[in-house]
């Protein structure tokens, strides 16, 4: 697997809007350091997109932080949301774990649950 | 070979029209069903592909505007109307039309295809695009004894540090069959206050393997002291299996403990969908809605898959070959019986051991080709639907239609030869029974009527019973209507049995005004006469103001019959076996008591009987002791006095060939053991033919 790799940046068309992009393989061991990065981004922006088209692999820790990440946001009246660029190594460990799904869970008040459609 | 290939394309092309009017219907029923909507999509690119291979270029450019249509129901983009579903059944006549005039350079008429595609376009919306094709089918499993299971994985929080990883555990779990995965998410703390290697996630996991529950415990063996694992059998896949709808969501989560009875109760009295409720009630998270959702389209799925597998392990064999084969199998009964009977003569012990090895193969081979041409009785049932929906938009009639024993097996030939009486005796029960909605509401009734059409075996028949709960029969005007007609005199006593029995008489019509539906008055006969020439009977059972019973027994097979072989003077006759009761001795002391009168004392009861002698004009002089036999016909008891009763016998059914078609008495003739003919009696006929010989 390719280096875990994070840079975020702030969006040039849009104030307030940061975006995180996640290079390489999210493994346990990155586990800490994502979470650290995913916190700072949101504590900054009101906005936070995460560009995940050159991720070459996530494991469970690192689905379970963006889920929990998407959770903090909308808490926080944020917005988070995913773009993969058609990631299919992405979308296939999402579904593999069965992370895929028609409606967002309870605490998804904005309708924005980062599982839901994609490639079903 | 081009015109084989054409002649394939049809036969599947009828199937998979029949196949598409009962999805249609269902969808009428059900406009969101997902399933359905694939059926739908699926035969119209069936028909449009093959069509276009084979030729059938018009079928196949009218079929793609249908399936361009069913693509866009598919993709959630068009609803499911009514009217979506009449112009569909339009369309899928149309392309019958297509189909049945392809060959003679008909093909249907082209005004109607034009305004079916308008009339679907016009629904659309707009021009639509060209279809996508549909998802090549999975793979197929071969399945032997299958079984899904319901699984459910909660890794312990430390399960990463012990670095076990569960996906590959689920990758495991993949390779054992069909498998679906839901994580539950709903426990995942925020970001502020997650352990980011910590375990959260645990998972419902639903299975189909041929593998046993063992094999899924062996994937899971490693962690299992440090998960919570719960594996449960929800459905096993046999042979036998019934189509039926797999388990309601409630039903699913209750099982699973994540609801209570009572919380199911509460959502239930709501009358909501079950899923949207729990969730917006705060009972359940979404995940596990998401995940018993996940289990029905599983368990459903598996069971189309399976299905699929099955009908592709079947030939198709042209109906003609298969009549070859019972007749010739008819012949070799024939045969073996005289075989039977030669080396029974010749006493040679050797002789009989193979006559008898002969008379047991040939049994299995008797039974196993009348058993290939049987067929299920519900695809007929299914063309019904049809006829119940069109006449009762006709007739501005509510009537729900219900069947029950759909799987119920016939000869091919009796279904055939039962279609029409079966099509008059609905169409009655419509426009005559069921009343229109206004009346019924004012008798207390549910708006709808139901038409229930049920199939049941008895012995060796089968009982077909139309109930419809409309207005029943009345008794004061079929009694009026009779005495008119002068079927019955004006001071007839007759129980409700007899009175019902008259609506079979000819030229017998109660219905007030004649309507296109039913009723010129040469219905009920003509039925039960085509009902009787199949060897079987009908019975009408009413409750005025309740409903109507008709009751229509129909033997097995038209093929080969038990039947009871009888002898006068020098030839035999035989008696269908089912409608015997009992043979009892007739000496000429007894006719001579009776002074003419033919009646005959049994048990102290008084039963008629015909001297069949007398009645065919056999010459000679009758032996001092007679045979009466004994028979049941419409719940009459009637004898018919033969000379000797010789035993029951195989009998091998065949016509009598054309001269002889309007003989009175004789349904056929059959070939016995020494080449002689025995004519075949048929004994509601002769009962009729003496009765009015007598009026």
């Amino acid at each position: 697997m390719d280096e875990f790799k994070l840079e975020c940046r702030q969006d040039p068309e849009s104030r307030g809007k940061q975006i995180l992009k996640i290079s390489g393989g999210v493994t346990i061991g990155d586990a800490g350091g994502f979470r650290q990065a995913l916190l700072a981004a949101l504590e900054a922006a009101s906005e936070l997109q995460l560009d995940l088209s050159e991720m070459t692999g996530i494991d469970l820790t690192g689905l379970q932080l963006l889920c929990a990440a998407h959770q903090s946001a909308v808490r926080g009246g944020k917005w988070l949301h995913i773009t993969d660029g058609g990631n299919l190594t992405f979308r296939e460990m999402a579904a593999g774990a069965g992370f895929c799904r028609h409606t967002g869970c309870a605490r998804d008040t904005s309708y924005s649950c980062i599982w839901v459609g994609g490639e079903q | 070979m081009i015109d084989q290939h054409r002649q394939a394309f049809k036969e599947e092309a009828y199937e998979l029209l029949a196949e598409l009017e009962t999805s249609l219907l269902e969808l009428e029923e059900q406009p969101d069903d997902v399933d359905v909507i694939g059926r739908v999509f699926r035969a119209m690119h069936t028909i449009k592909g093959s069509g276009s291979m084979f030729g059938f270029d018009d079928i196949a450019a009218f079929t793609h505007e249908v399936e361009t249509i069913f693509d866009m129901v598919r993709n959630g983009k068009l609803q499911v109307t009514g009217r979506l579903v009449n112009l569909t059944l339009a369309a899928r006549d149309q392309i019958r039309a297509m189909l049945d005039g392809a060959d003679d350079g008909g093909g249907g008429d082209l005004k109607v295809s034009g305004e079916i595609i308008m009339g679907l376009r016009e629904l659309a919306g707009f021009q639509p695009a060209a279809a996508e094709p549909p998802e090549a089918a999975a793979a197929g499993r071969k399945p032997a004894n299958l079984a899904t299971y319901r699984i459910r994985f909660a890794p312990s929080r430390d399960i990463f540090i012990t670095g076990t990883n569960p996906l590959t555990l689920l990758q495991e779990l993949k390779e054992l069959g069909t498998c679906s995965v839901v994580a539950q998410t709903g426990d995942f703390p925020c970001l502020e206050e997650i352990d980011p290697e910590a375990c959260y996630v645990y998972w419902d996991l639903i299975v189909t393997t041929d593998q046993g529950e063992n094999a899924i415990r062996d994937v899971f063996i490693f962690v299992e002291d440090d998960c919570e694992l719960r594996i449960e059998q929800v459905a096993e896949h046999t042979q036998f299996e019934e189509p039926q709808d797999y388990k309601k969501l409630g039903m699913i989560l209750l099982e699973r403990g994540d609801i209570t009875t009572k919380e199911m109760e509460e959502i239930l009295a709501q009358q909501h969908r079950f899923g949207e409720l729990a969730v917006s009630n705060g009972i359940l998270d979404q995940g596990k809605v998401q995940s018993a959702l996940v289990e029905q389209r599983h368990v459903k799925e598996v069971r189309q898959e399976k299905q699929a597998t099955e009908a592709a392990s079947s030939i198709r064999v042209p109906a003609e070959r298969l009549d070859l084969l019972v007749n010739l199998v008819g012949e070799m009964v024939t045969v073996q019986a005289r075989l039977s009977q030669t080396a029974a003569q010749r006493e040679d012990a050797e002789l009989v051991a193979i006559a008898e090895e002969v008379e047991r193969l040939t049994a299995e081979l008797r039974d196993s080709a009348l058993n290939i041409r049987m067929l299920p009785i519900g695809s007929t049932f299914s063309k019904f639907k049809r006829l119940v929906r069109d006449l009762s938009v006709e007739l501005g009639k509510q009537i729900e239609m219900t069947t029950e024993g759909g799987e119920t097996e016939l000869d091919k030939t009796v279904i055939e030869k039962l279609n029409d009486p079966l099509v008059h005796l609905i169409r009655n029960s419509i426009d005559h029974g069921i009343e229109l909605p206004e009346a019924r509401v004012a008798a207390g009734k549910p708006a709808h009527g139901t038409v229930h059409l049920a199939a049941v075996h008895s012995g060796d028949s089968v009982v077909i019973t139309i109930d419809d709960d409309g207005a029943g029969l009345d008794k004061e005007a079929i009694r009026a209507k009779a005495i008119e007609r002068g079927i019955i005199p004006a001071t007839a006593e007759l129980s409700d049995k007899e009175l019902f029995s008259l609506v079979f008489a000819p030229g017998f019509s109660t219905a007030k005004k004649i309507s296109s539906v039913s009723g010129r008055g040469v219905g009920m006969d003509v039925v039960k006469r085509a009902i009787e020439l199949l060897r079987g009977s009908i019975d009408i059972s009413s409750v005025q103001g309740k409903g109507t019973r008709i009751a229509v027994k129909i033997p097995l097979t038209l093929a080969i019959i038990e039947s009871l072989r009888v002898q006068i003077g020098e030839d035999s006759f035989m008696l269908p076996l089912a409608l015997v009761d009992e043979c009892v001795e007739l000496t000429r002391e007894d006719v001579e008591r009776s002074h003419g009168r033919n009646l005959a004392h049994v048990r102290a009861q008084l039963i008629p009987y015909i001297p069949l002698r007398e009645h065919f004009r056999i010459q000679g002089t009758p032996p001092e002791i007679q045979q009466i036999v004994i028979t049941q016909v419409n719940g009459t008891r009637v004898g018919f006095v033969v000379d000797q009763v010789i035993g029951e016998h195989q009998t091998v059914i065949k016509s009598l060939g054309r001269a002889y078609r309007d003989v009175d008495g004789i349904s056929g003739a059959t070939i016995l053991g020494d080449g002689s003919v025995a004519l075949i009696l048929d004994v509601p006929q002769l009962l009729q033919a003496v009765e009015a010989g007598q009026a």
